[in-house]
């Protein structure tokens, strides 16, 4: 270009409008060239970036394959590893279980007891109480294990002569009835005077036993009271295990049981009044208040521990033993003999669920002291048998492997409440819907998971609740869901099992992290608290009309995620998933299947549990007592432990649950542990039981009550509030007492693992 | 003489590789033995092993049974089992932990894989359009070019 020195660059003769149209032109071309200039720019930009990209991309994909190669040859050392462990924990298990069934058994070889026994566990009362050491420096480990209620057994089969005599005019009275309309009034007249001079219990024995229509060997007695009130269904012995944090640390032996173990003082014995002025400690009854004693005959163990353990203590302690020299029909006639015995001289019945422990201003309790009216005790002694089909004394006789006319007479044998039960799981599965239902249709097919839920899920436990005195006892069958094998390939249950058995390992894993999260309360307390529905919900679904929402175990709840719906049924609420009827089954697979009625005791022994006994404190602390009463059903290994019920040791009856209940205002739980079975009954009847623990202090000779909270608070009716309060913050409304059962307590040790 | 040279020659070499056949011998002996006194305490302790297991099955078995002894071996028993099942959950634990990550690199290398081969046809069209746009760009210089140099 030049330079402007040298003269305009734009001619002067350029007319304007040309110059205006080149300009113009120029422009347009530099506007061109700019966005020219942007389209490169951009294509470049872009390009440059996919390649940082691909460069990226390869350079990650390197990592990612080494990781993937070095994870491999994890994965495949892992797996060798957890095979080779697995083949070690198979065989160490099998042989701890032999030894520890041999150690359960008799001496000999063939006394031992199987894995396929079906077990019938009585609950027992534990005491203990550290001591020092007699004979050198250290502490021992006093325990006491004292019979229950349903072990008690102060029948007088034998009659006297009076007895003898009024029973035959009883019936001769029957003989004379004229036909027609008044024959059962006068029948019921003659059953009131034989129920007004003998009572109704030993009235309906006289007349059982004297009935022409069954004609036996009548035996005589020459007194009223012939005999002290004694046990004969205690184990051949006792075995004793001290856990603290969940791991077994002591672990002791009893001496050989007696068969016959004196509980009552003895009418023959010539023993003199105390200088106390207290009735006479004959002999037998010796071992109640003389701790030598007791552990001569196997009542009491004396187990010596590391000064560690009788520093920190146990959390808990699991008492137990197994009464293996009985063959099964030895162990059926005991059982009989027992249960007749309750019938005959206390009160032997079924109870119903819900059932009120105490007299309250809404309703009476469901136990009466006071003879009924003879009208009604004459219909259950003297009328038709009260089995029926299907019915619940029918269910539990072929529960227990007995003959069904054990509970012929029995108040509630022919209840019904376990075919209503089913009913309504049919009805309510149609309606029930959460996440876990979905998994479960996905694991197990919709007709089996029907057919499952319908049979064996039970809120309220598969079997009902037995009552021996006021005393109710909840029956609830137990299995190893780890150790259940099936029989046969085609066993749909097998399907379950298996996802459960996924599920739990799984949530085992984060456990921990869910009772941190949870500030309201300990969720395995809180799960313990109410075995019944107290509330129903329904939700409004746009293609169903209505859902209600009763069911316990999958009824999620509107407005929570479905995980708590997970989480509150976490296991599956029937605890048996097999029939112990099965003699082939092996290993630990004997469990129990109540629901269709085809659970038998076909070869069973009779076992003893106690646990939930907290033994802690310093050297000198005081005798803990507490029981937990639950019988439980099930296979010699699989019956599952006791649940961990915490600190709480004090509280009426001593029973560790109910002191819990007491302490913290809520419902008595004492039976709500891992057995679950009886619910709110259960737990209510077990409240009145104060003249039961007055007549314990005074075989013992020393009082059992301790201070708690007054009866009418223990046993107001109705969810405390802050448990219900609880329960809708963690949508728990209706806890299963399955859920004890579930991974939360998978760590809880079991009685048939036995870490000895 | 020149034979009998020949024979002692033959003779002395014949010597001479028997005595590297046993030099050679006597190594390999020498490392067989010392392999053997490697293995010796991994031997007597399955040795111990096999003994120990054949004592615990004799209590199990024995009848009767021997109460006080049965009681420790169960015990003994009890204590293995605890510790082998406490190792077997660690160690599934960690094959899941193991077989997650192998899942989720399996899973991100096939996303590598897809993105890649994305790349692969993408950065060629992104060159291709780069270089359009660079010839555009000249042109169009040129063109601004030429119109300056002509003029109004």
């Amino acid at each position: 270009m030049r330079p402007i020195t040298e003269g305009s660059d734009i001619p002067e003769r350029v007319p304007p409008a040309v110059l205006r149209a080149w300009a113009t032109k120029l422009r347009q071309l530099q506007a061109a060239h700019d966005r020219v200039v942007a389209r490169a720019q951009a294509a470049q930009r872009r390009a440059a970036l996919l390649i940082r990209q691909r460069a990226q991309y390869h350079a990650e994909l390197g990592q990612v394959n080494a990781q993937i190669t070095a994870t491999q040859e994890a994965v495949t050392r892992k797996k060798a590893e957890v095979a080779a462990l697995s083949a070690q924990v198979d065989e160490h298990r099998a042989a701890r279980d032999a030894a520890t069934a041999r150690l359960l058994g008799t001496d000999r070889l063939s006394g031992t007891v199987a894995t396929s026994h079906p077990l019938l566990l009585f609950p027992v009362r534990v005491e203990t109480r550290f001591a020092a050491r007699r004979i050198g420096p250290g502490t021992d480990l006093l325990l006491r294990v004292y019979p229950d209620d349903i072990h008690l057994d102060s029948h007088e089969p034998a009659l006297t002569e009076e007895e003898e005599l009024r029973g035959k005019e009883f019936w001769a009275h029957v003989a004379a009835a004229p036909a027609g309309a008044d024959r059962q009034e006068h029948i019921r007249q003659g059953w009131q005077r034989l129920t007004e001079q003998f009572g109704t219990t030993r009235a309906a024995w006289l007349a059982h036993v004297l009935d022409p229509a069954q004609p036996g060997t009548v035996t005589r007695r020459d007194d009223s009271w012939t005999r002290a009130p004694h046990t004969q269904v205690l184990p051949d012995r006792w075995v004793a295990i001290g856990y603290r944090s969940d791991a077994a640390r002591v672990t002791a032996w009893g001496r050989p049981i007696p068969e016959t173990v004196a509980v009552g003082p003895d009418p023959r014995s010539t023993s003199q009044l105390g200088n106390n002025g207290m009735p006479p400690v004959d002999e037998g009854i010796r071992w109640i208040t003389d701790f030598d004693q007791a552990e001569s005959i196997g009542m009491g163990l004396r187990i010596p521990v590391a000064e560690e353990n009788a520093q920190a203590g146990f959390d808990r302690i699991v008492v137990l033993g197994l009464k293996a020299s009985w063959d099964a029909p030895t162990t059926a006639g005991r059982l009989v003999e027992l249960f007749d015995a309750h019938h005959y001289t206390g009160s032997l019945a079924l109870v119903e669920q819900l059932a009120p422990t105490n007299n309250t201003a809404d309703a009476p309790a469901g136990f009466r002291s006071t003879s009924r009216n003879a009208a009604d005790s004459m219909s259950v002694e003297l009328g038709a048998s009260l089995i029926r089909p299907g019915s619940d004394g029918e269910l539990l006789a072929q529960a227990l492997g007995l003959p069904a006319s054990v509970f012929a007479h029995v108040r509630g044998a022919d209840g019904s409440e376990q075919r209503r039960s089913s009913l309504m799981q049919a009805a309510l599965l149609a309606l029930c819907d959460s996440p876990l239902m979905r998994q479960l249709l996905g694991a197990t097919g919709t007709d089996v998971l029907r057919d499952h839920f319908t049979k064996y899920v039970r809120a309220r436990g598969p079997l009902p609740v037995l009552r021996v005195d006021s005393q109710p006892y909840g029956l609830l069958p137990v299995a190893a869901l780890d150790r259940w094998i099936s029989t046969t390939d085609q066993d749909p249950d097998r399907a379950l099992a298996t996802w459960w058995r996924a599920q739990r390992l799984t949530r085992r894993r984060h456990v921990p992290q869910a009772i941190q999260t949870t500030v309201e309360s300990n969720p395995v307390v809180l799960l313990a608290q109410e075995a019944n529905a107290f509330r129903y919900t329904v939700r409004e679904f746009p293609e169903v009309s209505t859902q209600t929402t009763a069911c316990a175990a999958t009824a999620p709840h509107p407005g929570l995620p479905d995980a708590a719906a997970d989480s509150r049924a976490l296991v599956p609420a029937r605890t048996g998933l097999g029939r112990i009827d099965d003699p082939a089954r092996t290993g630990s697979a004997a469990t129990a299947r109540g629901g269709d009625g085809s659970a038998h005791l076909s070869n069973r022994r009779m076992g003893h549990f106690a646990g939930d006994t907290t033994a802690s404190g310093d050297a000198a602390g005081g005798t803990h007592r507490h029981q937990a009463r639950r019988l439980r059903l099930g296979g010699t290994g699989p019956a599952r432990g006791p649940a961990a019920t915490g600190p709480g040791t004090t509280g009426r009856c001593h029973r560790a649950g109910l002191a819990l209940g007491t302490e913290q205002g809520l419902r008595p739980r004492s039976l709500t542990g891992t057995c679950g079975g009886g619910g709110r009954a259960e737990k209510r009847l077990l409240v009145a039981r104060g003249e039961s623990c007055n007549r314990r202090r005074a075989l013992c000779g020393r009082p059992v009550v301790r201070a708690g909270p007054s009866r009418q608070m223990v046993a107001r009716r109705g969810a405390p509030r802050s448990v219900l309060e609880h329960a809708a913050r963690l949508s728990i409304r209706t806890p299963s007492p399955r859920a004890r059962l579930g991974p939360l307590h998978s760590a809880i040790p079991r009685p048939h693992e036995l870490h000895l | 003489m020149t034979e009998a040279q020949q024979a002692v020659a033959q003779a002395q070499a014949q010597v001479q590789a028997a005595d590297r056949q046993i030099a050679a011998a006597t190594a390999a002996v020498q490392t067989t033995q010392a392999a053997i006194a490697a293995l010796e305490p991994r031997r007597q302790e399955l040795q111990a092993g096999l003994t120990e297991i054949e004592r615990l099955n004799a209590e199990i078995t024995r009848d009767p049974l021997e109460r006080a002894t049965l009681q420790q071996v169960a015990a003994q028993l009890s204590a293995r089992t605890a510790a082998l099942e406490e190792s077997h959950l660690v160690a599934r634990f960690a094959l899941e932990d193991a077989e997650t990550l192998l899942a989720s690199s399996i899973t991100r290398r096939n996303e590598l894989t897809t993105l890649l081969a994305g790349l692969a046809t993408q950065i060629p069209e992104a060159e291709a359009q780069e270089a359009a746009a660079q010839q555009a760009l000249a042109a169009a210089e040129a063109e601004v070019t030429a119109l300056l140099e002509e003029g109004p």
